[in-house]
């Protein structure tokens, strides 16, 4: 079926690889496997989705204990033709992991020095706005509270500000690097409102603006 | 249903069921889906553990000054006596700044020495800088990690008796850095010193990160912490255990306790985090249905995901679809449900309620506090009317309930904000000195504003 067209459906994708369609978008949403070009329910998958994907299964299945960051690193490396050929099988998995080359690049073991050290550069930028002492930050409490509970009074709203800390965050992937965190209980209809949203911010954020 | 979802001897059991699969029609039916989950035997303690890289991170902010400071040295010293030759130390302390004083010196007799003689000195100084702290703690020991031994556990040890008053302070952001550390194989436990430390943030960091919280409240139990601590993260054969539940739509999950949950459209993610050697854990998450068409189906399926300590492996096991029914109101009433099964979610509740109320009343959101006590405390009511072993429990939260709308003192707080997080994560309290019953507490503190 897949042979003859180049372009898929979230569920043929599914179809084609045995992996659920939740799953199909988490990996979208994580940068693993490219997205559809357009929204909605018949949206479409390139081909090099369903490659991606099948290259995917034969590496979590290759059970190197390989994390999704270090596949991703993996699959970034590969070009087209050969992520063809490892989907077709015509090039073998253990070949891809055994490259040295490839082998060098695998970050599982300095990935959390690398985090730390990304951490540390934007770090003079937060210091600066959360370095108080105790006492200082104390004694303003009761100011901002006031000053919390006055705008709540002119917004409208019944509680002020810090009532909202017990509320859980909804956080919605759009990029390896990009998250959109929401904070709120939603219902259902909320939830898929803000997937939308989530949707079209990621098509623009990786396809660019329409023209 | 049980599946163990692999034939290797090392896999973890696990436990799907719902107290009560029919649902209204009607819709507003909740029902408790208990996921458990029993760790596999630690290895035998005659064969050669695996190496450890482990990163101690002392708080030495002024309030540290006496005996917290010389007790937390003592302690350093005791660990290195315990710690094997093949593993890694690295000792990190903070106040305004942050000093690494050893970076993952290897444990043979010189490298001892070094350490025992840089931990001595060691001198309190001033403010909180918490998160630079264990960021530096963190540093030490993923530079290890770059360089090291791949079957090395990877684990830092923050102590701290303030709340975080410098750099970033937000739970919720802490949390996020320990989830992203965790997921690199870089996990934290914590420790909270003496009696005014803030558990909310020790907290976020510790469950986000994998490894454990602990309460040291008087400076003696540092060390027997610090022991039991590290007899953990030796015994834990479960790390980063995370469920996923696909959820139809319209069924709204809330957990009980403090694991963390994340949702997306189409279910929810659950961090159980790490479990020692044959430790079992018990996760109640409420389901909440909409209505729907007189015996229609909604499978709720969940796969389970882990990593074994002892080679980093991930894991992945598709557990079971448990499918709760429509049906009539009359037909839910009627419908029996398991005993042991009900009293599991009930003592989960009872967690869940003091827990939340507590973190609220320290929150200063004492009226939502009294709001959030007294509804669930009616609706516990309800479920445990058949439950004669639980109804100690029902009085209990129904003397908790009124007083949570007084300022609780910070030390019982914090007591029953962690007694209520070691019951719902199944996890054994380490401090030899025997503490009042969480329900003794709540019987004083009550006494106390009735009075006032």
């Amino acid at each position: 079926m897949e042979a003859e067209t180049d372009i898929f459906t979230l569920q043929e994708l599914a179809d084609a690889t045995g992996v659920e369609p939740r799953t199909i978008r988490s990996y979208v949403e994580k940068g693993l496997v490219p997205g559809p070009d357009s929204l909605g329910r018949g949206a479409k998958y390139p081909r090099e989705s369903l490659d991606r994907l099948k290259v995917l299964q034969l590496l979590r299945d290759a059970n190197r204990g390989l994390t999704l960051d270090q596949i991703r690193l993996l699959l970034k490396r590969l070009g087209p033709s050969e992520l063809r050929g490892l989907a077709d099988g015509r090039i073998r998995i253990a070949a891809v992991l055994d490259t040295d080359a490839l082998a060098g690049e695998l970050p599982s073991r300095s990935a959390a020095a690398e985090y730390l050290r990304t951490l540390r550069t934007q770090a003079p930028a937060h210091q600066a706005v959360h370095m108080h002492t105790s006492g200082s930050w104390e004694d303003s409490l009761p100011v901002l509270e006031e000053a919390a509970r006055a705008l709540a009074r002119l917004a409208g709203l019944s509680s002020a500000s810090r009532g909202v800390r017990g509320e859980p965050w909804y956080r919605l992937p759009l990029t390896p690097d990009i998250e959109l965190s929401v904070r709120g209980n939603f219902a259902p209809e909320e939830l898929a409102q803000l997937h939308r949203i989530g949707d079209a911010l990621r098509l623009l954020l990786t396809k660019g603006p329409r023209a | 249903m049980i599946a163990s979802p692999s034939p290797q001897a090392a896999s973890p059991e696990f436990r799907v069921e719902l107290d009560r699969s029919l649902v209204n029609v009607e819709g507003r039916s909740v029902r408790h889906l208990v996921l458990t989950v029993r760790a596999p035997e630690p290895p035998p303690t005659d064969r050669p553990r695996d190496p450890l890289n482990l990163g101690l991170v002392i708080d030495a902010s002024g309030s540290m000054a006496g005996r917290p400071l010389d007790a937390a040295k003592a302690a350093t010293l005791a660990l290195l006596d315990r710690l094997a030759d093949d593993n890694h130390l690295s000792i990190v302390s903070f106040a305004s700044d942050v000093i690494t004083h050893a970076q993952a010196v290897q444990l043979d007799a010189a490298g001892r020495s070094r350490v025992a003689a840089a931990v001595r000195p060691l001198v309190p100084r001033d403010n909180t800088a918490l998160f630079d702290g264990w960021v530096g703690g963190c540093q030490a020991v993923a530079t290890r990690q770059a360089a090291g031994d791949v079957t090395e556990r990877n684990h830092v040890l923050l102590l701290s008796d303030g709340h975080a008053n410098q750099g970033e302070c937000r739970p919720e952001r802490l949390a996020h850095h320990a989830a992203e550390l965790r997921k690199r194989g870089v996990l934290t436990s914590t420790v909270g010193i003496g009696r005014s430390y803030s558990p909310i943030q020790l907290q976020a960091i510790a469950e986000a990160g994998g490894g454990r919280m602990h309460d040291a409240e008087e400076p003696h139990e540092i060390a027997e912490i610090m022991l039991a601590e590290l007899n953990d993260t030796l015994a834990t054969t479960v790390e980063s255990l995370e469920f996923t539940l696909r959820l139809p739509r319209g069924v709204e999950p809330e957990i009980y306790g403090t694991t963390p949950l994340t949702r997306d459209a189409e279910g929810c993610d659950i961090l159980a985090g790490s479990l020692l050697g044959n430790a079992t854990r018990r996760i109640v998450v409420k389901l909440t249905f909409p209505g729907g068409q007189m015996g229609e189906t909604l499978p709720i399926g969940v796969t389970a995901r882990w990593k074994t300590p002892c080679d980093g492996r991930e894991q992945t096991a598709e557990l079971a679809t448990v499918t709760p029914r429509f049906d009539t109101a009359a037909a839910c009433l009627a419908q029996p449900r398991c005993r042991e099964l009900a009293k599991i979610v009930a003592e989960q509740w009872q967690a869940h309620i003091y827990h939340r109320a507590m973190q609220l009343n320290q929150d200063g959101q004492r009226e939502a506090a009294l709001a959030f006590a007294t509804r669930e405390g009616r609706y516990y009511d309800r479920y445990c009317f058949d439950l004669p072993e639980m109804q100690a429990a029902v009085s209990s939260i129904h003397a908790f309930s009124p007083t949570v709308i007084h300022a609780y003192d910070p030390v019982t707080a914090k007591e029953v904000f962690l007694r209520s997080h070691k019951t719902s994560r199944g996890e054994a309290d380490r401090r030899s000195s025997k503490r009042a019953e969480i329900e003794e507490l709540i019987r004083q503190a009550a006494g106390r504003y009735r009075q006032s």
